[in-house]
């Protein structure tokens, strides 16, 4: 298992040289859903992950869509598709077989937001499919907040 | 040894659901960054330059037959920004032909500045089966593109501890025809030079392997085909693409 730890080890230090960031905070979805949450924030960039497990069937899209709030006034927002590509990926995996369909990983999608300022913010974040699959199974569909 | 998942060069979409009947499915739809060489129609009609003549219905018909399918409309993402990592990921390409297909990493990265792209993967998995079987592996693998503009590019790809057997019609280098190999890579690299007119590549890698494909794709789509080849013996590989030029 060495090669397999090295990997793992070169994984996370590149990982940490380039774009992964530190998770600032985490909006847990499990099925379609609306949620607001608060997190301390500082001013810059805010890149938004997905830490996602579904099965589906058939064509699918899926959004997050993102709104970050500051003092009751919204500041930045962002919409986000989790099935689509990335510019990370760790641990992923995928399956394709007759129509039937697997994703599973965390993932960092290509939407990001910035802010002009730090300090509490909250996220309002809606889970929807804009093509919705004829069958689907959500184990988790995290969106994760990462600076 | 290219990314057998991925399938091609060129075929640079990710994500893409895809059917038994090979249909490109909505999860893909918001695609990224545009491709031209990938799944356009091609541009066959009165108002193209006059050096570009209709060619005849037997030519289209071919053409017509080995380009790949017009791509589903694009999603608005949030804007890009000017500096980012970004692009379509490896180990969900889509599957043509494919009715299996599984693949997983353990890190993806993808690096676009300006004309330049990277992406590299750690502990990569795939198979796929249907009319395109393929299995691969790799440890490490690199590939790089530098485009310069005008249809120039240049892509090298760099493997470390690699493994794979292919038997399929799907090519490496974008064409649609057959290709069959198997073999073992402890480290290679292998440069493609791309021009609107064709394609040459070259590799060298310390490698117990043999493959081969032949094939017919229109990477540019200016209605000409170009008729691909390429082969991989012990150490090295040589590869070309030629458009019709007669």
């Amino acid at each position: 298992m060495r090669p397999l730890g090295c990997l793992l080890l070169a994984a996370c230090a590149l990982c940490s040289l380039t774009a992964c960031g530190k998770e600032v905070g985490r909006v847990s979805f499990s099925s379609e859903d609306t949620k607001r949450v608060e997190f301390a924030l500082r001013a810059g960039e805010v890149a938004f992950w997905t830490d996602l497990d579904l099965k589906y069937e058939g064509p699918a899209e899926l959004d997050y869509r993102v709104d970050l709030v500051q003092s009751g006034r919204p500041v930045a927002s962002a919409v986000c598709d989790p099935l689509g590509p990335k510019s990370t990926q760790i641990g992923w995996f995928e399956l394709d077989r007759r129509g039937q369909h697997v994703r599973s990983g965390k993932g960092k999608m290509l939407c990001r937001a910035s802010l002009a300022k730090g300090g509490p913010t909250t996220v309002e974040a809606s889970l929807a499919f804009r093509t919705k699959p004829s069958a689907f199974r959500f184990g988790k569909a995290d969106l994760v907040l990462k600076q | 040894m290219p990314d057998p998942i991925s399938n091609s060069n060129q075929s640079s979409s990710a994500n893409a659901c895809i059917d038994d009947d090979g249909d490109a499915g909505a999860a893909n739809a918001s695609a990224a960054p545009a491709n031209p060489n990938v799944n356009q129609s091609l541009p066959i009609s009165a108002t193209e330059p006059s050096a570009c003549t209709v060619p005849p219905d037997a030519v289209k018909t071919l053409v017509g037959k080995f380009s790949p399918p017009t791509p589903p409309p694009k999603a608005t993402p949030s804007a890009p920004p000017l500096l980012t990592f970004s692009g379509p990921s490896t180990s969900s390409g889509p599957v043509p032909g494919g009715s299996y297909r599984v693949g997983a990493s353990l890190l993806t990265e993808q690096l676009t500045l300006g004309a330049l792209q990277s992406k590299l993967e750690l502990g990569t998995v795939a198979v796929q089966s249907g009319t395109d079987g393929d299995a691969g592996l790799a440890l490490a693998r690199r590939n790089t593109v530098l485009n310069a503009g005008g249809g120039y590019s240049l892509t090298v790809v760099d493997e470390l501890g690699s493994a794979r057997a292919n038997l399929g019609e799907h090519n490496d280098d974008g064409s649609l025809g057959g290709n069959l190999g198997s073999g073992v890579t402890l480290a290679g690299s292998e440069a493609t030079i791309n021009t609107p007119y064709g394609s040459v590549t070259y590799g060298q890698s310390v490698a117990l392997s043999l493959s081969g494909s032949m094939g017919v794709r229109d990477a540019d789509h200016d209605g000409k085909p170009e008729f691909c080849a390429k082969f991989s013996v012990p150490a090295y590989t040589v590869g070309a693409c030629v458009e019709q030029f007669w």
